[in-house]
């Protein structure tokens, strides 16, 4: 796992969310973004970028995001790589599932852009006990 | 031996003819059955596409919201530039409004979850007097917007009680927000907590026009809009009042106020002592 944190992958199927989430992370956190629209594409980037961590979008059409995280985790290099969810439902019993799942953090929509990086960084460090 | 008696003397012709009331009776009873049998798993349908259209709903209308309020916040934090002091009004006012149509969604799913028995609660031990403190200062922001002040009495510090503490952050922010508006620019809204026989009280008085009383029967019902609220032009669909009553309710409290017309209005909510662990 990375020590540090520098590559994010977005996997995100709204184009204007992975517009505005990259230049949110990029220009604001100062981080190194690859963004997907699909599960399809993130599987097919993932060896290339090898991201430190993988925001996914929960509601992705076709292969969903819990489904695409059992995939990431079949490969050797990404078994252990964190993934923070992001979704907007509100719904206790779903953010509940989230939680308890593989993920290392869920993130509600609508999210401020400007403090974004700051709450990604905060989970990262809570996750490598820093 | 009263029943053979009773056929004996019918015969056999009466016999035959229970006989055939009862099976022309179980035919409609059998029709009937089916027919609720259907009517429940239509029902039951209908249930589930409601919370189908409700996560559609919310994740349809969520994200254009979140592409607009995010690109707001990125332009008037810089990222895309400096922002000349005339833009950033503009940016303001349309960063307002994607917040209370935010608000608007939240109203209508919440009211729709609340009608179809959907609504769920989280209870956890919670602090009153912290969960106070924070609501009133996440909520001075808005009251801002109006030139009105929020005062906060000494909140309780020994009050833990079991509640949803997201559901009970929502009650006060629609009781902090209506003082707001309805408050004139430079009042000040009073904020207290306090113990009455054992429950925890929580009240929130402002100085507005007050609630005319042909309105008092009506304030907590679904869309309840008063004359005064459209005459002070406050925004709003008039649902807020009944989804916090529904979780008062559910916290088994008890909402109320005291309002004349313009003297203002005081409304609380009292948490029972069941709810409420001393330290």
């Amino acid at each position: 796992m990375a020590e540090n944190l520098t590559k994010i992958m977005y996997v995100e199927d709204e184009e204007y969310l992975r517009q505005i989430v990259e230049m949110a992370l990029e220009r604001v956190g100062g981080f190194n973004i690859t963004t997907c629209a699909s599960g399809t594409d993130a599987l097919a980037l993932l060896d290339e970028v090898q991201p430190d961590l993988i925001l996914l979008d929960v509601r992705l059409p076709g292969m969903t995001g819990q489904a695409l995280l059992t995939e990431i985790r079949k490969r050797d290099d990404f078994k252990a790589t964190p993934v923070i969810y992001v979704t907007a439902s509100v719904m206790y019993e779903e953010l509940d599932e989230y939680r308890n799942s593989d993920a290392i953090d869920v993130i509600s929509r609508p999210f401020d852009p400007m403090t974004l990086s700051d709450r990604i960084r905060e989970v990262w460090e809570r996750h490598h006990g820093t | 031996m009263v029943i053979y008696t009773f056929l004996a003397a019918m015969g056999l012709s009466g016999i035959a003819a229970i006989l055939l009331w009862n099976r022309s009776l179980k035919r409609p009873i059998a029709l009937r059955t089916r027919e609720l049998q259907a009517a429940k798993l239509d029902a039951e349908a209908a249930n589930e596409s409601k919370s189908r259209f409700l996560a559609t709903v919310n994740h349809e209308l969520r994200t254009p919201l979140t592409a607009i309020g995010s690109s707001l916040s990125l332009i008037s934090g810089g990222v895309a530039g400096a922002v000349p002091e005339d833009v950033r009004k503009m940016i303001d006012i349309a960063d307002d409004s994607s917040q209370r149509l935010g608000r608007l969604i939240n109203d209508i799913l919440d009211f729709e979850r609340i009608r179809s028995g959907k609504m769920t609660y989280h209870m956890a031990p919670l602090d009153l007097g912290e969960m106070i403190r924070g609501s009133v200062e996440v909520n001075r922001a808005y009251a801002d917007q109006y030139n009105v002040s929020f005062s906060l009495k000494e909140p309780l510090t020994d009050a833990k009680l079991e509640g949803d503490k997201d559901r009970l952050l929502q009650v006060m922010a629609n009781l902090l927000s209506n003082a707001a508006k309805i408050s004139e620019p430079g009042d000040r809204v009073e904020i207290e907590t306090e113990r009455r026989n054992g429950t925890v009280r929580v009240s929130g008085t402002d100085n507005g026009a007050g609630i005319p009383e042909n309105f008092h029967d009506d304030i907590f019902g679904e869309f309840a809009r008063s004359k005064m609220a459209d005459l002070h032009q406050v925004s709003g669909t008039g649902l807020g009042l009944s989804i916090s009553k529904s979780i008062i309710d559910a916290h088994h409290g008890v909402i109320d106020f005291e309002s004349e017309e313009g003297r203002g209005a005081r409304f609380n909510f009292d948490l029972p002592v069941a709810a409420v662990r001393d330290n």
